[in-house]
């Protein structure tokens, strides 16, 4: 909970200003939002990457500073807008850095250990029951995409290493598109499938 | 979407910075891009998604391995990444098994799928067979009794048995069984137990034409490790012709297993056995568990 109160310095955005932000994320092309959920994860990843705890804090510590600039200036000079995020994250990712320094803990190394040991155990703790519900939910989000999409990630993500690749390739010759493009739509896919899961109820939550 | 003018980086450069692996200047450089840079973001996300999957499937070897056990899992964030790969290469490789097997789309089509594969096997001792659907409820498990072998072949095999009464053994499931065992179902996969639990003949797993992997889940008579690793070794040279990557045992109803998917390029009819290991927190290893099985000749 500290560390909620320190990243999160401002209360979040109102609606006014974040739809004042989702605008200018979309740059001109209205994007239903999705141009914002898309930053979101790249910064929430950028984040992570550099082994911060709390990575959704910041991306939204990010978007909450460039809201403030956005209704403090009424513009922003720096493009593209996502150029002008990364900027920002890094600034946040410093200051990040720097509250750890501060805030030097003094079983710091025994959480280290348990951050290792956790990375041994990953599912090892959850019930049976819980990884029952689990599976059921992705079975049961797998049954509801449409059949091309349900056909395309089984047909993508099956099998392994030369088989894999043949398969794949085979598949984007199928559908006439190039192996990335193959592989950015399976992944959208997934991702929509990961979403699904996610609503699926409590348990299955902390997937 | 504005893009930058650069090549996007092939995927061994995108991996490395995956694994914290680049200079931090190369790393700056690909911060920037995979937030402004539509293309490379996109590419690193499928990218990753493959680092993940090929962990999952135990296909990362050496340094590979080593920096994506050392950096990448430190993140709880991406540790429930491969959390959640695990499950939904467990769901697609079900999938893809249900499409494969006749039937497929049929209501019902699973307990089918699963007991056709426990026929398709010449039953040996005490083990369990089942369709590459390891999170069926416990009453869709068949295990078969042990019955001395009088025949190779694997038509007769497939046919030649007498639907055994057991938890799906009614007279509808029965006739069920026969007619899809008939026909090639399509699916390889099998239960193991330890060494010490299997009485009687081996089990005999026959790989269906075309298959490139077979599933093969081992049971575990207790966990005392959190990872485990199989290797695959021909006893008649003692020479492991193929070892997974570090594994997590997962559990369905009262049964622990650690599950392996292996290439059957590796396999040639004969009899097989698999040692598998724990590793302890420290990274020291033992020898657990070992199991034996036999592939049978199409």
């Amino acid at each position: 909970m500290q560390r909620q109160r320190s990243i999160r310095e401002e209360p979040t955005l109102t609606d006014v200003a974040f739809g004042r932000l989702l605008e200018w994320l979309d740059d001109g092309i209205d994007s239903g939002g999705e141009r914002y959920l898309d930053i979101r994860r790249r910064l929430v990843s950028y984040f992570d990457r550099r082994n911060r705890l709390s990575a959704e804090d910041l991306a939204d510590e990010t978007f909450n500073r460039i809201s403030r600039t956005l209704e403090q200036s009424g513009s922003i000079a720096v493009r593209p807008p996502a150029r002008y995020c990364y900027v920002v994250a890094r600034f946040v990712l410093l200051e990040d850095f720097r509250r750890d320094r501060k805030h030097v803990h003094l079983d710091e190394s025994r959480t280290a250990d348990r951050s290792r040991s956790a990375s041994l155990a990953l599912v090892g703790s959850d019930s049976a029951i819980t990884k029952e519900h689990r599976l059921e939910c992705l079975d049961r989000c797998l049954r509801q995409l449409p059949s091309e999409h349900r056909d395309l990630i089984v047909e993508y993500y099956r099998d392994t290493h030369r088989q894999k690749i043949e398969r794949r390739r085979g598949l984007a010759a199928r559908l006439g598109i190039t192996m990335n493009a193959l592989g950015i739509r399976a992944w959208r896919i997934r991702d929509a499938l990961t979403t699904c899961v996610k609503g699926c109820g409590p348990e299955a939550r902390r997937m | 979407m504005p893009q930058t003018e650069q090549l996007v980086p092939d995927r061994q450069h995108l991996v490395r910075y995956l694994l914290d692996l680049l200079p931090e200047e190369e790393a700056e450089r690909l911060d920037l891009a995979s937030i402004t840079d539509d293309q490379i973001a996109s590419h690193l996300r499928v990218i990753e998604c493959d680092l993940v999957d090929d962990y999952v499937l135990g296909s990362l070897t050496g340094e590979t391995l080593q920096q994506f056990e050392a950096r990448y899992l430190t993140s709880t964030r991406r540790r429930d990444n491969v959390k959640m790969a695990a499950r939904f290469l467990d769901a697609v490789e079900r999938a893809a098994a249900q499409n494969e097997a006749p039937g497929a789309g049929v209501p019902g089509a699973r307990v089918l799928l699963s007991a056709a594969a426990a026929l398709v096997i010449a039953a040996g001792g005490a083990f369990m067979f089942r369709s590459a659907e390891p999170s069926l409820p416990e009453s869709t498990v068949q295990t078969l009794p042990a019955q001395p072998r009088t025949d190779e072949s694997p038509e007769r095999e497939a046919v030649g048995r007498t639907p055994v009464p057991g938890p799906v053994g009614t007279q509808n499931q029965a006739a069920a069984r026969g007619s899809v065992a008939r026909r090639d179902p399509g699916v390889a996969a099998l239960v193991l137990w330890p060494q010490t639990r299997s009485a009687g003949p081996l089990p005999t797993l026959l790989i269906p034409a075309g298959r490139a992997s077979v599933v093969l889940q081992l049971t575990l008579e207790s966990t005392p490790f959190a990872q485990y690793r199989a290797g695959l070794k021909n006893p008649a040279d003692n020479e492991i012709v193929w070892r997974s990557g570090w594994l997590i045992p997962t559990t369905s109803g009262s049964r622990t297993s650690v599950r392996i998917v292996v290439p059957t390029v590796k396999m040639r009819p004969q009899h097989y056995s698999i040692e598998l290991s724990g590793r302890s927190p420290d990274s020291t290893s033992e020898v657990v568990e070992s199991y034996t099985f036999r592939v049978g000749s199409r």
